[in-house]
């Protein structure tokens, strides 16, 4: 049962590196989201480890909330991505440059 | 008694109140703004009157009051007090009285005189002359009776604006901007000295006041007893140096060689300021200081010996200029650079009673003689040239009687007010001279000055009176009223009698105690311990010589100096008191030229202005333009270039913003894992 | 179609170095740290679940005195913060949603009555049939990517 903390860590890590090959290189606007919450997940893998590690339900309570956020911030993506539909006809991340300077 | 003097500020205070009355009232008032100024003038020479009676009366002898410390700080001087404080005060000692009397009674027949020259002509502009009137007299009291340093040059920058604010009334014309500017300039070139001048003697001593026992005079006694180093120099070279920047605002006001070109040009004003300027202010201003300081300046060698010199050359030098002017007021402004040029000359060789009885004598002859000339122009429909006048002297009889009594004093004929100052200068030199070959030829300046004096002087009077007109207008002159003809006489009396006040030689000779400027300035009838002729005496480090005994040396230093005046009148006579006279000016050959034009006076300094200071600021110029400014833009020029180069790594995709992140943060792990040991 | 699992380099080359890299230099700074060996851990006979329920309503009363559980925060504040941001976020998200069609704002769920089944099929994503569907293969097609990927780079 006692599995030492770096595999934890390790394991964070690897899903983080994953999640960000992901942004890396996809252009599918959904799959950028899907990827972002690969790397939230990553990071409450980490909280729930540490929680663990230092026997305190602090770090197990902040993942609650990390999710409940990632929750939050789909529900943005997600609007966003329609409207970036509507406007490009497209959900390619790279096709709206026109923010820049 | 005592209780008087706490009207005086009231002194200066009143023609500010007739500045701000005419500058606000003016236009409406019934003669634009001159009666309050009479008033104000007259109510200042009432109260002068009173505090010269009581200082003359008082069991003090002297009034030193602080009125308002308006800066105070801890900063030691070099030596003296620990605590330097700035203050406006009042100092009313005997010199201070005198001065506030001559300048308050000036300015008041100035005033009444400006009824008939300013206001009878319909002058446009009239509640500004008022104003710039008042102005400059509440300046110029209020730098008499200050008691310190500071305050003493910030009302001498106060005389030195009026004077630009009064010199350039016509403002429509070419000229009189362009003199006032050159006023304004010239003296703030000497002016920017006396800045620094009072600056040394307030961080060396800690104090800036004229008087008492924290005195920055007696603190420079006190450090020269010492023997103690200055700013690494000695403390008598250090005083040497302090006071003779000081003297740089002097030679600028007071129109000292080499600074005096402003004042001919300033004839551009009304004569009526150039009356007030002449004679009472600004001009006055500068030998004032000298005197009022004098204290300061006797424990120099060095300094007094270059007063006294720049004084007796400047004396002669605007002597001979004056000789070959043709406009009436050009001859008096160049006599007016001379007999200042005599003041210093007196105040340098020690005669600090000398000195102060000339400025008293030339106050009262050359307001005359300017007002005269006032006269003689309104007399002429705004003539000034003199070989269009001639034979004025059967219309105006009190102008010309008047002037004459100007004239006789001007060139320094026995009895008139201005041979006993003249001579008693000229004395006081003779006898330091026979000691001080550089002091001897100030002395031989000066009386060669003399010739010159009477010779101009006479000249002018028998051009403009004498002879028969030469001109349709001098012919038929226009009238002139009580406003005139009063000052005038107030003056003219005043001119013949003033040098009653102190006949030294009379006294020598006989004995009897009537030289009463030097009981005056000498504490007998009270004043500070420190500020009296006497002390001053003791102080000036000069030795005196004598041919044969003292009155063998008097008698022919006045004898020499009365001969050469009546020889220089009798040349003018011979020269031009004829029917027809003749210019003359051919037997000079060429040097007509040079003295037409003031030796190159102007020339020079503009070549020092254009040839000299032009192309150092061009020079400057450039470099700011070019290596300055260059840098500057260089840096905005690679900030855009680097900006325009820079902003294309936004391409506005997400994925190149992601990867950037993902590289600098790998970047900084790695950097900061090197530097941390993460990695071992 | 089925491609054999094939290492795309190219475009997604550099991502991936930079993937990889981050891991290295993370896991060696993991490695390198020296964590205890021990790990904590919760005692047993105590419900985490109910402790974390109380501490995030601050029932402090509640919570086991004698456990061995160390002192939990109240969260309530962050609790209460977080619905609140929540509910701006659905809210946020239905005004992103919602279309305009000449000013008149048009609800995001609802298919407009007598719309031409073209304007039907592009404009309304989330309602048809049709394009939901067609977003669906997007997305398969795109995970199959990532795994091809994921092979590929294994």
């Amino acid at each position: 049962m006692d599995v030492p903390i770096e595999y934890f860590v390790l394991l964070s890590m690897a899903l983080f590196s994953i999640g960000l090959f992901g942004i890396l290189t996809r252009r599918n606007a959904l799959l950028f989201l899907m990827s972002v919450e690969i790397m939230v997940n990553a990071a409450n893998v980490n909280l729930i480890a540490f929680a663990f590690y230092h026997g305190n339900l602090t770090g197990q309570v902040f993942a609650l909330f990390a999710m409940a956020l990632a929750a939050a911030e789909v529900a943005i993506g997600l609007g966003i991505v329609l409207v970036l539909y509507r406007n490009f006809r497209d959900v390619d991340v790279t096709v709206p440059t026109t923010m820049r300077w | 008694m005592e209780g008087l003097f706490d009207y005086a500020p009231a002194i200066a205070l009143f023609p500010l109140a007739a500045f701000v009355i005419a500058l606000a009232f003016g236009p409406k008032l019934p003669k634009k703004g001159a009666i309050p100024g009479i008033v104000a003038t007259g109510g200042s020479l009432l109260l002068s009157l009173a505090m010269l009676a009581a200082v003359a009366g008082g069991e003090e002898g002297y009034y030193h009051e602080t009125l308002f410390t308006w800066a105070a700080g801890d900063a030691a001087g070099e030596i003296g007090t620990d605590a330097i404080e700035f203050t406006f005060g009042i100092l009313i000692d005997p010199l201070a009285a005198l001065m506030l009397v001559i300048v308050s009674l000036v300015a008041f027949l100035v005033h009444v005189f400006s009824l008939e020259y300013m206001n009878a002509e319909g002058e446009t502009g009239l509640p500004r002359y008022y104003a710039g009137l008042g102005l400059f007299t509440f300046s110029m009291l209020a730098f008499v009776y200050a008691d310190n340093l500071l305050m003493a040059f910030m009302f001498f920058e106060l005389v030195g604006l009026c004077s630009f604010l009064l010199i350039g009334f016509w403002f429509r014309t070419r000229s009189a901007p362009s003199a006032a500017k050159k006023a304004f300039l010239v003296t703030r070139f000497g002016d920017y000295f006396f800045l620094i001048g009072v600056v040394a003697i307030a961080a060396t001593f800690g104090t800036v006041q004229f008087a008492g026992e924290d005195s920055f005079v007696a603190a420079a006694a006190a450090a020269i007893d010492d023997g103690g180093q200055l700013f690494g120099f000695d403390a008598e070279t250090w005083v040497t140096i302090t006071g003779l920047l000081v003297l740089g605002g002097v030679i600028g006001k007071s129109a000292q060689f080499p600074l005096h070109t402003w004042l001919p040009d300033a004839m551009e004003g009304p004569t009526t300021v150039s009356a007030l300027i002449h004679a009472a202010t600004m001009v006055a201003a500068g030998v004032y200081l000298v005197a009022r300081m004098f204290g300061y300046y006797a424990l120099s060698p060095t300094a007094l010996a270059i007063i006294a010199f720049v004084g007796g050359f400047t004396a002669l030098f605007a002597a001979t200029m004056g000789v070959v002017k043709d406009d009436i007021k050009q001859v008096l402004a160049y006599s007016t650079i001379s007999q200042y040029g005599y003041m210093m000359l007196g105040l340098g060789v020690g005669g600090y009673v000398a000195g102060v009885f000339h400025l008293m004598n030339h106050a009262f002859f050359k307001a005359l003689l300017f007002l005269g000339s006032g006269a003689v122009i309104v007399l002429m429909h705004h003539e000034q040239d003199m070989w269009k006048m001639g034979g004025l002297k059967d219309k105006a009889p009190v102008t010309y009687y008047t002037f004459l009594a100007g004239a006789l004093a001007l060139a320094g004929i026995v009895p008139f007010s201005g041979f006993w100052s003249k001579d008693e200068i000229l004395y006081d030199a003779l006898i330091v001279g026979l000691e001080q070959p550089l002091i001897m030829a100030a002395y031989a300046m000066g009386l060669i000055a003399v010739f010159f004096t009477g010779f101009y002087t006479f000249r002018m009077v028998f051009l403009t009176f004498h002879g028969e007109p030469r001109t349709e207008t001098a012919e038929d002159p226009h009238s002139v009223g009580w406003a005139i003809k009063a000052p005038l006489l107030v003056l003219g009396v005043l001119a013949t009698v003033a040098g009653l006040a102190n006949l030294a030689p009379v006294a020598k000779l006989t004995g009897a105690e009537i030289s009463f400027l030097e009981y005056w300035l000498d504490g007998e009838y009270g004043g500070l311990e420190a500020l009296t002729y006497h002390s001053y005496h003791e102080t000036v480090p000069f030795e005196e010589g004598a041919i044969g005994s003292e009155t063998t040396t008097m008698l022919l230093g006045a004898g020499l100096s009365l001969g050469l005046a009546l020889a220089g009148a009798f040349t003018a006579h011979a020269l031009y008191n004829v029917p027809s006279p003749t210019r003359h000016t051919e037997k000079l050959g060429g040097a007509y030229d040079v003295l037409r034009s003031n030796y190159y006076q102007d020339e020079y300094q503009v070549w020092l202005a254009e040839g000299l200071t032009l192309p150092v600021a061009r020079a400057a110029d450039r470099f700011d333009q070019t290596v300055i400014d260059g840098a500057v833009d260089g840096v905005s020029s690679v900030s855009l270039f680097g900006g325009d180069r820079v902003k294309r790594i936004q391409s506005g995709i997400v994925t190149n913003y992601a990867a950037l992140l993902v590289a600098g943060f790998i970047a900084l792990l790695i950097v900061l894992g090197f530097l941390g040991g993460w990695f071992l | 179609m089925t491609n054999r699992p094939r290492l795309r380099l190219g475009q997604s080359l550099a991502p991936g170095v930079l993937a990889v890299a981050l891991f290295g230099a993370m896991a060696m700074i993991v490695l390198n740290t020296g964590f205890a060996d021990e790990m904590v851990g919760f005692p047993a006979g105590i419900s985490v679940t109910s402790e974390i329920g109380y501490a995030l309503f601050d029932f402090t009363a509640l919570q086991s005195a004698e456990g061995s559980i160390g002192d939990t925060e109240p969260f309530l504040a962050a609790f209460l913060l977080v619905a609140v941001v929540l509910d701006a976020a659905l809210d946020a998200a239905l005004v992103l949603a919602k279309r305009e069609t000449e000013g008149e704002p048009v609800a995001a769920l609802s298919s407009r009555t007598g719309a031409t089944p073209g304007t039907t099929g592009s404009d309304q994503v989330a309602a048809t049939d049709g394009s939901g569907r067609r977003r669906e293969s997007a997305d398969e097609s795109a995970a199959s990517d990532t795994a091809a990927e994921s092979g590929g780079d294994s």
